[in-house]
């Protein structure tokens, strides 16, 4: 068990939501470790939906971002429920510049927030039928006289097994593809819902994963249910789920496993570290907040690796800047500030999500952070509002206490080198009186950008 | 598998052994580099089309046997034969190719010999995974590699360490450029390139001094991702000024054209008018450029004379053309190189009915290199269309390997040594010489 301090619990709001204030902090560390990890996943799915009409307009799309970020922004008790909706929208990455559809993207929105901690299983079917999804990935024409192997490819590849296992060894055929996405046949679009079509469906027998000799043999797959999901679509999910890697482990949990510790903590994580994470996982059925909660408790969460070998994407530099320093907004401009930043919600740069790391600090985007720092701290309206008095002690009377309660704000005032936090402090040009309103106004909020450019506020 | 991959390497071996001509420098490059043919600050532009675009209707077959496989596989996507632009014949068949109807542009470029077509680009093992093949392409790796940087990320980390010297078009850095330390500039719009003040209490100088201080410390106090933003925020703020300075306003043969691609290589014409005929020396000092352009994935509606297919086509070679027509205009053109290339080709046979065919992943494909320093004309076949030799039964089957084709930029170009930037020799190809 790690020592349960403020250290350690900023760092897990910060993975497992949008970072938290003062105020979290002490809430969360009271709790102590379990039952923090325990209130932060076990949330049960919200109905909540944004809005969106079946349409492409552009100023309807940007409410729905902007519903979107506020949700972020004030999250409390469902924060961990909106990053999921994050993630969920990463991994099922669905581009409406092809959809071309709001309602279709705000549905899909909706079903990563009811199902997005549950069972994975679940969020997977109802993926394979999300309209949104259909469209993105060409399930609505992919017919059995005319299968498209879109969807079918990018389900193995990217939402469930990956292309090889951790050992390099390929987890799949070109003919796996092809079997697969005959079970996957048979799905339309009707009223602005994803509806089977028997008529539409490849009912034949169908072969999964036979050149390995630790699959499963062939099965028939091909009885049609007469529910909204064919029988042979929930079994290519699970015949997907029961594919056993080179080392006769199941392949999807420890993809899965691999996916969230590279979200949530670093790149790269062992095998043996992956293998700690996905007992309950499994034992559970699937259950995604057992995934989660065996991430959050892990020793090597807190480990200094997973605290400073990540990029924050620009939804977490954002909302976590507004969060830690209590400004307010009406998110009606953010989703502007967030498309220079590189990361346009609902319009991803393809399916496979967008590319994390280093590249979130390109020239191009890390200027475009600097941009809406530079907003934030200088918010005097709804739209961003920032309050100087309300982020620093006005009573202070030196600019190295002023910087560093800044500093402790953010939660970066132990990893700042010494000689750049004396730059910050010689930026305020030998300021004491910090009631002075030239100095709230000018240097403080002048500082609070300055402070957001830091590289240690990138990182987390 | 094993045995397939085998046979396979073996056919493919022997398949460029005849292909690629004996050449002075092939020997010369195993022991080092051979005679630098690219001037000293030669400017290289990578166009990358994402997608996977589909090659076979991108350079198809006029004539022969090869066209009529050709019209049986693709009922609804075939390009007429009359529509096509002859480029003359295949180099092993003997018979016609012709470019997509929509090139028109870029054939006019062809006929004067300032395109080479190199045909039937691929490598062993293709994925079909748009992802991994990016990674492949834009690593320079094998396909039993992971990808750890980028080739030309390598080539700077050879040539140019920690120079600012590239430029990547998109806000988003391409893995194209990750390397040890390389050091690449990445905006979608020049005008991006500043920073920010508060407008009722204007700070900027002394906002600027502090970041410059910070990122110092930054850069030689810290370790790990901390320092590396650190040393970018320091790059950063030393090209401000001079990138602010580049102008996008003046009479460019790319201003009228539409779509991305004009806009991202009218970025990168302007940096390099500002560079060599505005002012000196070289204040942005940019040589290597990359750019995008999206959408090639047609698994559906691809479209034959029209569609989504011939508008991108149409959209690559108008804007190439115009690109190649400033560099000329403004005395540079014997200094750039421009190569496009994508991920993979596409399936030979189309995927759906008259309404919606597509064409699912393939494998090997046609690229463009253009510029006066290019030796024009189509090098390679048009890989077998029928299908007993065709990959797996269904894809066009590589016969030279990409990273040929980076090796012959990176030497004759770039003047390097492409022998450890790819891990390994591969033989020059004739579009440069």
């Amino acid at each position: 068990m790690v020592v349960w301090n403020e250290e350690n619990v900023a760092h897990l709001l910060s993975r497992a939501g949008f970072g938290g204030n003062d105020k979290d902090v002490s809430k969360y560390l009271r709790y102590g470790q379990s039952v923090a990890v325990d209130r932060l996943v076990d949330v049960k799915g919200s109905p909540s939906k944004g809005p969106g009409k079946a349409d492409f307009d552009k100023d309807d799309l940007s409410s729905l971002r902007a519903w979107w970020i506020k949700r972020m922004v004030k999250a409390s008790t469902r924060r961990v429920q909106e990053k999921m909706c994050l993630y969920w929208h990463d991994h099922f990455a669905t581009g409406v510049d092809v959809v071309k559809n709001n309602l279709w993207m705000s549905k899909q929105n909706a079903t990563f927030r009811l199902y997005g901690l549950g069972s994975f299983r679940t969020l997977c079917i109802e993926i394979t039928r999300d309209a949104a999804m259909l469209d993105f990935l060409d399930g609505r024409i992919s017919t059995a006289t005319k299968p498209n192997e879109n969807y079918g490819r990018e389900f193995m590849e990217l939402f469930a097994l990956g292309v090889s296992d951790l050992n390099g060894v390929d987890n799949y055929t070109q003919s796996d593809v092809e079997e697969v996405t005959r079970a996957f046949t048979g799905f339309e679009v009707v009223s602005d819902v994803g509806t089977f079509n028997p008529a539409r469906f490849d009912g034949g027998n169908k072969t999964f994963f036979a050149t390995k000799p630790h699959q499963a043999g062939p099965a028939n797959f091909g009885v049609v249910d007469t529910a909204q999901v064919p029988l042979a679509t929930n079994n290519a999910i699970d015949a997907i789920f029961a594919h056993r890697d080179s080392d006769g482990e199941l392949t999807m949990p420890r993809f899965l496993a691999k996916k969230f510790w590279e979200y949530f903590a670093y790149p790269a994580p062992t095998k043996a570290l992956l293998d700690e994470l996905t007992p309950d996982f499994i034992a559970g059925g699937f259950i995604i907040a057992d995934l989660l909660r065996a991430v959050f408790m892990h020793d090597e969460f807190y480990s200094t690796a997973a605290k400073t070998q990540s990029v924050k994407n620009p939804c977490e530099f954002a909302v976590h800047a507004i969060r830690a320093l209590g400004a307010s907004t009406n998110a009606k401009g953010l989703p502007d500030y967030f498309e220079e930043m590189g990361m346009s919600l609902f319009e991803p740069p393809g399916v496979n999500g967008w590319a994390q790391g280093k590249s979130w600090l390109s020239s191009g985007q890390f200027l475009a952070r600097v941009e809406f720092a530079q907003a934030l701290a200088a918010g005097r309206s709804s739209e961003l509002k920032l309050t100087p008095k309300k982020v620093i002690d006005s009573r202070l009377t030196s600019a190295a206490a002023v910087t560093d309660q800044l500093l402790g704000r953010l939660g970066i005032a132990s990893h700042v080198p010494a000689d750049a936090r004396q730059a910050l402090i010689d930026y305020f040009g030998g300021a004491t009186n910090f009631n002075d309103s030239t100095v709230l106004e000018k240097k403080v909020r002048g500082a609070i950008v300055l402070m957001l450019a830091l590289p240690e506020f990138q990182i987390h | 598998m094993a045995t397939t991959r085998r046979e396979f390497l073996q056919r493919s071996a022997a398949a460029a052994a005849a292909l690629v001509a004996p050449h002075p420098i092939m020997q010369a490059m195993m022991g080092g580099v051979a005679n630098a043919m690219g001037p000293a600050d030669a400017i290289f532009v990578l166009v990358q089309l994402e997608g996977g675009n589909d090659g076979l209707n991108t350079v198809a077959p006029i004539d022969g046997p090869q066209r009529s496989i050709y019209e049986t596989k693709r009922p609804n996507l075939k390009i007429p034969a009359v529509n096509l632009l002859n480029i003359g014949a295949d180099p092993v068949t003997g018979d016609d190719l012709g470019l997509h109807p929509s090139m028109s542009a870029l054939k006019a470029l062809y006929d004067l010999g300032h395109v080479a077509v190199v045909n039937g680009v691929g490598y062993p093992g293709q994925s079909g995974s748009h992802f991994r093949s990016e990674d492949i392409w834009l690593g320079g790796i094998s396909s039993s590699q992971n990808f750890s940087s980028g080739w030309f990320g390598r080539y700077l980390d050879v040539d140019q360490p920690g120079a600012l010297v590239s430029f990547d078009c998109d806000n988003t850095l391409s893995p194209l450029f990750f390397g040890d330390d390389s050091n690449v500039l990445a905006f979608k719009r020049l005008s991006d390139f500043a920073l920010p003040d508060d407008p009722l209490y204007p700070d900027l100088p002394a906002k600027k001094a502090t970041l410059q201080d910070a990122y110092d410390a930054e850069a030689t106090d810290t370790s790990g991702l901390q320092m590396t933003v650190g040393v970018s925020g320091q790059a950063l703020l030393s090209k401000l000024d001079d990138y602010q300075a580049v102008s996008t306003s003046w009479s460019s043969n790319l201003n009228g054209i539409a779509g991305n691609l004009a806009a991202r290589l009218k970025q990168v014409a302007s940096i390099i008018r500002h560079d060599y005929t505005l002012a000196s020396p070289n204040p942005t000092g940019a040589r290597f450029f990359h750019v995008r352009l999206g959408g090639f994935d047609t698994h559906t509606k691809q479209g034959a004379l029209a569609g989504r297919q011939a508008d991108l086509l149409f959209q690559v070679s108008q804007a190439l053309s115009a690109f190649y027509g400033d560099m000329v205009a403004l005395g540079v053109g014997s200094k750039v190189l421009t190569m496009t290339f994508s991920e993979f080709g596409r399936r030979v046979s189309e995927n759906g009915g008259p309404a919606t065919a597509g064409t699912d992943h393939g494998a090997a494909s046609p690229l463009f290199v253009v510029g006066d320093p290019v030796v024009g004309g189509v090098f390679g076949r048009l890989p077998a269309l029928d299908t007993a030799q065709l990959e797996n039964g269904r894809n066009l089957q590589w016969h030279t390997d990409f990273r040929s084709v980076y090796a012959t930029v990176i030497q004759r170009w770039l003047n390097a040594d492409p022998v450890p930037i790819l891990g390994g020799a591969f033989p020059m190809q004739g579009f440069l010489t």
